[in-house]
């Protein structure tokens, strides 16, 4: 009974994270409000290398898949205060242990944590939790910070960090794996769920976008 | 030629910072500025002041504003310690005391090491940051002091 007690728990703990996973796709129902929304933008476009082709959609689903998901790729998984993330290999720039600690900058937005040097560059550590987590659970955050920023996983070459509490494993990806977010999708930095993971799929071009967003 | 800014065999401007630390960071303000760092002594507060405003001191006849560099910068308060100190500095307009947690060294640093400050969102009134530089794996964060107020508020200041 025991046993069927707990299973019964880890089904309602899948369920409900599949769900806020959807939720985070669509942004239409969302369980809670989200906290930090990138700017809107008329239609969903689909990130790019430089010179590189435009992606497709699927005409079926409406889905916006990016160029780096067109075939087979590898992701980096990495938790922030129990959402775990992934992050395309193609759009990772390094990953470091936080070890010498951060620059807090004065006058800085909450979002950001400070400055770290990556190779020659002040990579800007972002909060992660609080840019990611709905407003009601980004708020208890205040405590932890350092737990929350022990490792930094470095993108858009070095210029910013996600401050994240534990790295995971390199995972290989189908692009039929991930349940990707349509045009319609109002969280413009993700790029799908990958429900069997229970984990969501960062849009690096469009996180960074919105980062600078933030700062503008 | 001044020893503050001199030039490198390079051609490259040398300025010197004088280093003082807050909450952990170190900031750099130019040793042309400095007149004189003082052991913290009674501040006497002043009504209706700018809360950023300790208060004022009689250094040697004359009367200098104290600005809390903590609530200014929007850095948490901390208690004051025997490493505290008042650091005198000569602005364009006014001469006033900046309280420090202390006051590290003097620092060469040339133009070229001087990045612009990474934007991290930071207020309008943050616009104080002249740029920072690394040095021996640490962040100095470089302060023009003609902005560490705004207009209005050096006013306010005079007018105290």
């Amino acid at each position: 009974m025991k046993q069927d007690t707990r299973h019964d728990t880890l089904l309602e703990q899948q369920l409900a994270l599949g769900a806020y996973l959807d939720a985070l796709l669509t942004g239409s129902e969302a369980p809670v409000e989200q906290g930090v929304e990138p700017p809107e933008k008329p239609q969903a476009r689909v990130s790019a290398a430089p010179g590189s082709e435009p992606a497709q959609a699927s005409d079926t689903t409406g889905s916006v898949i990016p160029v780096w998901a067109e075939t087979r790729f590898q992701a980096l998984l990495f938790e922030v205060a129990g959402l775990t993330l992934a992050v395309p290999l193609a759009k990772l720039k390094g990953v470091v242990p936080n070890t010498q600690g951060l620059s807090e900058m004065p006058g800085h937005s909450p979002l950001f944590l400070g400055v770290t040097p990556y190779q020659g560059v002040q990579s800007k550590v972002v909060d992660t939790a609080r840019f990611v987590l709905p407003k009601d659970r980004a708020a208890p955050l205040e405590t932890g910070i350092a737990e929350r920023s022990a490792h930094l996983v470095v993108i858009d070459e070095g210029r910013w960090a996600l401050a994240c509490s534990k790295i995971g494993d390199v995972i290989e990806l189908e692009p039929a794996q991930v349940k990707w977010r349509t045009a319609a999708g109002k969280r413009l930095w993700l790029a799908g769920t990958v429900i069997e993971l229970m984990c969501a799929l960062l849009d690096i071009d469009e996180l960074t976008q919105a980062l600078s967003h933030e700062m503008a | 030629m001044s020893k503050a800014a001199t030039k490198a065999n390079s051609g490259d401007d040398i300025v010197q910072w004088v280093t003082f630390k807050l909450a952990d960071e170190t900031y750099g303000i130019n040793v042309m500025q400095v007149q004189e760092v003082l052991r913290i002594s009674e501040i006497a507060p002043v009504p209706g002041a700018p809360h950023y405003v300790l208060g004022i001191i009689n250094l040697r006849g004359n009367v200098v504003t104290v600005i809390d560099t903590r609530i200014r910068l929007g850095l948490p308060t901390a208690e004051v310690t025997d490493s505290t100190r008042i650091v005198i500095i000569e602005t364009a307009r006014h001469v006033v005391g900046i309280l420090v947690d202390c006051v590290a060294e003097v620092v060469d640093v040339a133009t070229s090491e001087v990045e612009s400050a990474p934007n991290v969102g930071s207020d309008e009134s943050a616009n104080y940051i002249q740029g920072v530089a690394s040095r021996d794996n640490e962040l100095l964060i470089l302060v023009d002091l003609n902005k560490l107020l705004t207009d209005e508020e050096w006013d306010e200041l005079a007018s105290l």
